[in-house]
């Protein structure tokens, strides 16, 4: 899944190389805007997003939620709605803090998930 | 594409992408603040991949001014000197002798240096040949006298043929340093793609941002067989390459 065509053009060319074209889906679209309602059947999800590479230098500290340009939290709510399991890449220089102010979010979802069992 | 500005943090990502644009084109269309008729197309020269290229000529050209008024100085003492020692040397072959034991009585000096010096006298005799049109690079010692003897047939250097003498040096020196740089992009290369020749492409994104081969395969061996992956935000497809590569998955 790519938003814009020249690099789908390129992962086209790239697939053929190494001969893995046919077991591969292209889809040209945005990854938070498509799935509106739609669930597909998806087992894992893996997700590299765009770390501008500006701001990363290896003393200074990354900040999620200033330097993605689609949020984390519309990332991995898209994420989420889709299945539970998630590969997700995070850099090297990162505040654990604002780490776990997302999952906290996710944490109490997930509490609710299993007082429903449990009932 | 439709990439919205969703939040209150756009405006300070707007105005720091405005400096430092390694972003893709898609994400500055909605951007009306920068957007002036006089600054239609401006994008700063920091971070653009060209902009590299330009800083080492200009450096390499200061290099060069500051070798060549040094080589310069070297050439203008050298020659002066040298004609100097064969008018003496010509008319005093026999007092050669002569000449050693005053340096030897001002300043005590070892047996090894008093060899070298006599044998350096041998070479001025044998100077005494050569024609006038022939120059001589020369270099001297504190003790001031020669210590070694390079020959060099070429005419009175002028503007031209300076120039082309030092940078000959200097243009050996750039190549080796090019080749040093192709290694390297060459290594960095197969890092992400181990058949990078056979056909790949890339963009200066694509090579900056993607992650390394070994790493997608260390994902990969921790998928399940036969699953369904969904890879969004794929780019050039360097992780979805290695998951695929293996006989088990779908799509």
């Amino acid at each position: 899944m790519e938003k814009d065509e020249k690099k789908l053009n390129m992962a086209a060319n790239n697939f053929n190389v190494y001969k893995v074209k046919s077991k591969i889906d292209l889809m040209h679209y945005h990854f938070v805007e498509s799935f509106m309602g739609l669930k597909p059947v998806v087992d894992l999800v893996f997700l590299y997003p765009n770390y501008d590479s500006f701001n990363i230098t290896q003393n200074d500290k990354f900040c999620l939620f200033s330097n993605i340009f689609p949020d984390i939290k519309k990332i991995l709510d898209a994420a989420m709605s889709i299945t539970e399991n998630i590969i997700l890449i995070l850099p090297k220089t990162l505040e654990i803090e604002e780490l776990a102010l997302l999952l906290s979010d996710f944490f109490e979802s997930y509490q609710r998930f299993e007082k429903k069992k449990k009932k | 594409m439709n990439n919205k500005a969703s939040t209150g943090n756009s405006k300070a990502q707007s105005i720091l992408k405005y400096f430092f644009p390694c972003c893709t084109e898609s994400s500055f269309e909605n951007d009306d603040i920068f957007t002036d008729n006089k600054q239609k197309s401006h994008t700063p020269l920091l971070f653009d991949y060209s902009v590299d290229q330009t800083v080492d000529r200009d450096k390499s050209k200061f290099m060069i001014r500051k070798r060549s008024e040094k080589l310069s100085l070297l050439f203008k003492k050298n020659i002066c000197n040298c004609q100097s020692i064969k008018e003496k040397y010509k008319k005093e072959e026999k007092t050669n002798n002569y000449k050693l034991e005053k340096i030897n009585e001002n300043k005590k000096i070892s047996a090894e240096k008093k060899a070298k010096l006599a044998e350096n006298f041998r070479l001025l005799n044998s100077l005494c040949k050569y024609k006038k049109n022939e120059i001589f690079f020369l270099k001297y010692n504190l003790h001031g006298i020669l210590c070694k003897l390079t020959y060099q047939n070429f005419k009175f250097p002028t503007l031209k043929t300076k120039r082309q003498a030092q940078t000959k040096s200097l243009i050996k020196l750039d190549e080796k340093f090019e080749e040093g740089k192709k290694k390297k992009e060459f290594d960095e290369k197969k890092n992400l793609f181990s058949l990078f020749h056979q056909g790949i492409r890339l963009d200066s994104d694509g090579f900056e941002k993607t992650l390394a081969e070994k790493i997608c395969q260390y994902f990969a061996k921790k998928i399940m067989k036969n699953s369904v992956v969904l890879d969004g935000f794929c780019g050039i497809g360097a992780a979805s390459i290695q998951v695929f590569r293996k006989k088990n998955n779908k799509n």
